[in-house]
């Protein structure tokens, strides 16, 4: 019988989270979900922010299972790479062309079209 | 048919002069053009008539001066830019850009005679499991076209698994390589963090992101990856570290090896067909010599919930170089599985969650890179099964986002730990369905996993089979 939810962790996930609601952040209502939007500056219709709230707010549940993890004094791993202080010789090398660095996107006379930034 | 072959093989024949590259190209576009359509394996195809000229080039070379994959044809996911073929990521948001420089992956397979055919069908961003998530064709499972080809890089398994291209290149950053070559039965390298330089990838998780081969077999992926590894100045995190001849060193004796098995891998969550399977691969590696060995790992059961919330913070930033200024189309084009993740991502990092979510898991992350540290001391590999679940049927995962992140528990602590891990074929279910594992081994170790496939190859036969609706053409 093949399980709905799987994964060999789903059962403990949902235990877990039982016990840990009170440690769990608060509910994601549609006004945080619009606040996340501003911040991540993405437009988000009005007709899709109550099922965002609702998946935005069980993927954290089940994601907030790090809380329960005893950490101790482990410091933290923001990339596995062995490279450090990775600098290259400060000279000039073949680059775009105007032309072409203004290709995929909107222009005006050479320039890059950004949109205002102050209302006039 | 030509395509079956490995590329040792085809290489033997280019020698000889009894094969031509035009007659690859052309045996690469007949199957796209009869499976393509139906299974959605392709975003982007270079014109036929481009690609056989540049076959028909290739062609008049003399011998000696060929390239180690002269004239061999094959595709990339459509997230390593190339100066010829849009490069989309798989969203609209994409469309139609044209990149002013070529990916450092594509210009080296490029430079060692292979031919590029097209650009493969992905999850948006690699944001899925599925290849459902695109705002294109969305890309069927070969071996039963209502279920998933898996993802994100499922439209590379699809080519390679209907022998549309020799090989292709996906990008794998919590199992994207490995996810579809178990669902599609085809080998799958996710290399070391580091190895295979990304300058050119559009980044989903830059602290996860990574680059490798997906091939009929683990010889071929080593003969790619020889071509592939290796530093490049333009990617900061690419090591110094020699690349070494993995195509030859596949061939060299294997030594006495202990092969590792987390208990987790055996749980009763993994589906039954999955554990018989798993079992039998365990005996085949037996029978090979290897000794195998009980371990544990304690944070794997974190893995997830770190990942996710690395990934999507990471992802959530990255993203945001997608402004409809200088590329692209503005930001109401995301897809709604991309736009969950930023928001997930943006409030994992949000004041007042930033410590218990994000920080949590970067140094959640240390611990699980000293437990395989420590594993390193009991074994050599670690052997698991590549996916705990079957392949869904279409719309299965859209109803639950959770289906999918839990289906990648055993994909993604490679991806944390930076560690390199082959996906090979292992056997089928009795509905047919192609079942994976998956060998992991130490940071820049893939010359092991490599052999060890190989010899895993040599006694099988799961690789070699293609699904029945690739027509079978003998030459």
């Amino acid at each position: 019988m093949r399980a709905q939810k799987t994964g060999p962790f789903a059962g403990f996930v949902f235990v877990f989270v039982l016990r840990h609601m009170e440690k769990s952040t608060k509910k994601i209502t549609v006004e945080d979900i619009k606040a996340l939007a501003t911040l991540a500056n993405i437009p988000v219709p009005e007709s899709h922010l109550e099922s965002l709230a609702s998946s935005v707010e069980s993927i954290i549940r089940h994601m907030e299972k790090i809380m329960a993890l005893d950490l101790g004094a482990v410091p933290e791993t923001a990339r596995v790479t062995e490279e450090v202080n990775v600098w290259r010789e400060d000279t000039v090398e073949p680059s775009l062309s105007q032309n072409v660095a203004l290709r995929n996107g909107v222009s005006h006379e050479g320039y890059f079209d950004t949109p205002a930034i102050f209302e006039t | 048919m030509l395509l079956n072959k490995s590329i040792r093989e085809l290489r033997r024949l280019f020698d000889l002069n009894e094969i031509t590259s035009v007659e690859l190209v052309k045996e690469a576009y007949e199957q796209i053009e009869r499976h393509n359509g139906l299974l959605g394996a392709f975003i982007a195809l270079r014109e036929k008539a481009e690609a056989l000229c540049e076959a028909e080039e290739l062609d008049k070379k003399p011998v000696a001066s060929r390239g180690p994959l002269h004239g061999i044809p094959f595709s990339m996911k459509d997230v390593f830019v190339t100066k010829d073929v849009h490069t989309t990521a798989g969203s609209k948001m994409l469309h139609g850009f044209s990149s002013p420089f070529e990916s450092t992956v594509a210009k080296r397979l490029r430079d060692a005679g292979a031919i590029l055919i097209g650009k493969n069908s992905m999850d948006a961003w690699g944001h899925g499991g599925s290849t459902e998530n695109t705002d294109y064709a969305i890309a069927k499972n070969p071996w039963d076209i209502n279920r998933i080809p898996g993802g994100s890089s499922g439209g590379g398994a699809i080519a390679v698994a209907t022998r549309m291209v020799a090989f292709a290149i996906g990008e794998d950053t919590g199992g994207s390589i490995r996810n579809p070559a178990s669902m599609c039965n085809i080998s799958g390298m996710k290399v070391t963090y580091g190895r295979v330089s990304r300058y050119g990838t559009i980044a989903y998780a830059s602290s996860l992101d990574t680059v490798g081969p997906m091939t009929k077999c683990a010889e071929d992926a080593a003969e790619v990856l020889e071509v592939i590894a290796g530093h490049d100045h333009k990617d900061a995190t690419s090591s110094k570290r020699v690349a070494l001849r993995y195509g030859k060193l596949i061939d060299k004796p294997l030594s006495f090896l202990r092969i590792g098995i987390p208990s987790v891998f055996l749980a009763e969550e993994v589906e039954a067909p999955i554990r018989d399977i798993f079992k039998e691969a365990v005996k085949t590696f037996e029978s090979l010599g290897a000794s195998v060995v009980r371990v544990e790992i304690p944070s794997l059961s974190y893995a997830i919930p770190m990942y996710y919330l690395i990934a999507m913070s990471e992802t959530c930033s990255n993203l945001a170089r997608f402004d409809g200024i200088r590329f692209g189309a503005n930001r109401s084009n995301f897809s709604p599985e991309t736009v969950r993740r930023i928001l997930v991502g943006t409030h994992a990092l949000k004041a007042g969650y930033h410590d218990e979510l994000y920080k949590r898991s970067v140094r959640g992350r240390t611990m699980l890179i000293k437990e395989f540290d420590v594993l390193w001391k009991h074994c050599d590999v670690v052997l698991g099964p590549t996916l705990p679940s079957l392949p869904h049927k279409h719309g299965e995962i859209a109803k639950d986002p959770m289906i999918m992140f839990l289906a990648d528990s055993f994909t993604v602590p490679v991806n944390l730990t930076g560690c390199p891990a082959l996906a090979l074929p292992a056997g089928f279910t009795g509905t047919g369905l192609p079942v994976g594992i998956q060998l992991i081994g130490k940071k820049f170790d893939e010359e092991t996993l490599l052999g060890l496939g190989h010899a895993y190859q040599k006694k099988t036969d799961w690789h070699t089979k293609i699904p029945s609706l690739v027509a079978h053409k003998k030459r």
